[in-house]
């Protein structure tokens, strides 16, 4: 239990991986087999789609994934390296921040859109975008905190090596 | 402009996470120019809604699938053993193996991972310099991504309306042409001084081609150039720019998997990359190496009927007339009017009658395609002037003007072949 917790989001996120490969799966042997295909698998693909990028991005950031150019990183002495790692963290929380704020008015806009066939609501694939925001929000700062706790002294993990 | 291009340029040297760079910098461009701020989600949306995206990750877990079954340890267990008795076989082998392995998956980045931590373990033990096997590796990538299948062609095919399986037919022969280039050490020696052309060339893999290639495309059909012959040049090219220093994605994977540094490994890639640029000229302006297996492939898909046509995946909301988008491709270039004088890449083809297509008369002046395919029981010579026959024809529609000695063997046949191989006598 302990351990599906704290992989909470991957847990989701395997969960939606298997979604997509089970719906287009289905959806090639259907439409080779019997040379039918059924829209709203295709609905429930496309948003488990958007579900696995966005929470995708989210767990990369929490695991200090997300690509990055560390050139001149590397070539700075440690003082200078920490305010850079602080500028990174800054310049990414300010555009999530964006994303986040734009994103839950985007969903509130478009709450009266529903898909074609479920008539699910359009929201619930745009909810994607703020909802991994919010989470990759809370990774940065978490790791902000320890980062400043520790003096900047903690090598933290680089996203690639 | 000008603040998108400061903006991304400083948040990158500084090394915040490409994607959040990208980002910042369109913010602050959007907050210069007031133009409401929403529409940065709903890009993202609409930038990720794109069906056959789905072919990445996919792509990717059958990759990892591979790896984790043991195919892959398989694969290099395979190639080594048949390039095995050649001398510097090892590196040999480890291009074979990448060309046998993306055969199978279609992502580069999973070749990467999975190929890098089998083969350059492999190499290690026989010698091989760290840094030399990692160069080895990541241009053996950068060339596997033009062996079919491939998450860039299906990409790329959506975008562009362009039938898949003939780009990945297509890619095919200019696969080949890299890893014979990447297998033979003396082209480094000639072209090491193209070493520096490249490096200015900051390509980025998928992202860098999904928002080029539409703009490109256009430009490039009405410059004559065939669209699919295009797409190949550029998949080839994003093959080179993902394996290029300091930001080749796949680089990137392979450096991780072996640990050695971007610094540590450019040096020794460098000759892999001239050579993949020199192959890259030679597939740019010898389209016949790229068009040559599609175009038997129609050729002979066109004679068995309308059943046997390469799939072709309706992209969303791209207006083809219906009629149109259900030519097969050639027919649908030929559209394009006739190949005038102002062709710089691709064949002029000689002007089709109106009215001259899949139905009709394809040949102008009453010539027609044979009935070939057929088993038939009538001797030695009269398969030989069939044969004839099909490569005048060939050369008719293509070059428009055939050898003599196929004109002759034409008139032989209908001499010979019975009254169905008959020229027909115009529309």
């Amino acid at each position: 239990m302990k351990k599906i917790l704290s992989n909470f989001w991957e847990t989701i996120l395997a969960a939606c991986v298997v979604v997509l490969c089970v719906g287009v799966f289905m959806q090639v042997l259907l439409r080779y087999a019997i040379k039918v295909s059924f829209p709203a698998t295709e609905e429930i693909v496309s948003m488990s789609f958007i579900y696995t990028i966005f929470l995708g991005a989210a767990v990369g950031m929490k695991r200090m994934e997300h690509l990055s150019i560390d050139f001149l990183l590397q070539r700075v002495p440690p003082g200078l390296q920490n305010v850079l790692r602080l500028v990174v963290t800054a310049g990414t929380a300010l555009f999530l921040f964006f994303v986040v704020r734009e994103g839950i008015g985007f969903v509130r806009d478009s709450y009266t859109q529903t898909t074609t066939y479920l008539n699910l609501p359009m929201s619930y694939s745009y909810a994607a975008i703020p909802v991994s925001g919010l989470i990759m929000l809370y990774y940065l700062a978490k790791r902000t905190y320890a980062f400043v706790r520790s003096g900047g002294a903690s090598a933290e993990a680089e996203g690639h090596s | 402009m000008g603040v998108l291009a400061i903006v991304l340029i400083a948040a990158f040297l500084v090394g915040i996470p490409i994607a959040f760079a990208l980002g910042l910098a369109s913010l602050a461009f959007l907050l210069k120019s007031d133009i409401p701020l929403v529409l940065i989600v709903q890009r993202m949306y609409t930038g990720v809604d794109f069906f056959p995206l789905v072919a990445v990750p996919l792509f990717v877990f059958a990759g990892f699938l591979m790896e984790t079954g043991g195919i892959s340890r398989r694969i290099v267990d395979l190639a080594l053993s048949i390039v095995g008795p050649v001398r510097g076989s090892l590196g040999m082998g480890a291009v074979a193996s990448e060309m046998i392995f993306s055969g199978i998956s279609g992502s580069s980045i999973a070749d990467a991972s999975a190929m890098g931590a089998i083969l350059i373990p492999t190499m290690g033990k026989s010698g091989y310099d760290n840094r030399d096997s990692t160069a080895i590796v990541a241009a053996a990538t950068g060339m596997g991504i033009l062996v079919p299948p491939c998450m860039a062609m299906v990409v790329l095919g959506g975008m562009g309306q362009i039938s898949i399986g003939a780009l990945f037919a297509g890619g095919f022969f200019p696969a080949f042409v890299m890893a014979l280039a990447i297998g033979e050490p003396w082209l480094f020696l000639l072209l090491a001084s193209v070493v520096i052309l490249v490096g200015s060339a900051v390509l980025d893999g998928l992202p860098a081609i999904i928002i080029l290639y539409p703009i490109l495309l256009p430009i490039a059909v009405k410059l004559g150039i065939d669209p699919l012959h295009f797409t190949v040049v550029m998949v080839a090219a994003e093959g080179i720019g993902i394996v290029l220093p300091p930001v080749g994605i796949c680089l990137i994977v392979i450096c991780g998997v072996s640990k050695v540094s971007l610094s540590e490994v450019t040096r020794p890639l460098l000759p892999y990359i001239a050579v993949m640029f020199l192959s890259l000229l030679v597939i740019m302006y010898i389209p016949w190496i790229t068009l040559v297996v599609p175009q038997h492939r129609k050729r002979t898909s066109h004679l068995r009927g309308a059943g046997q046509r390469p799939h072709r995946p309706q992209a969303r909301g791209v207006g083809h007339p219906a009629g149109q988008a259900d030519l097969p491709q050639r027919d649908r270039r030929e559209g394009l009017g006739p190949g005038g004088p102002g062709r710089p890449l691709g064949r002029a083809r000689p002007a089709l009658p109106a009215g001259g297509g899949r139905q009709g008369n394809p040949l102008p002046g009453g010539h027609s395609f044979t009935a070939h395919g057929t088993q038939r029981a009538d001797g030695f010579r009269a398969l030989q002037a069939r044969r004839a026959a099909r490569r005048h024809d060939h050369l008719f529609r293509h070059h428009g003007r055939p050898h003599r000695r196929f004109r002759l063997r034409r008139q032989a046949l209908c001499r010979i072949g019975g009254p169905e191989t008959e020229p027909a006598t115009g529309p």
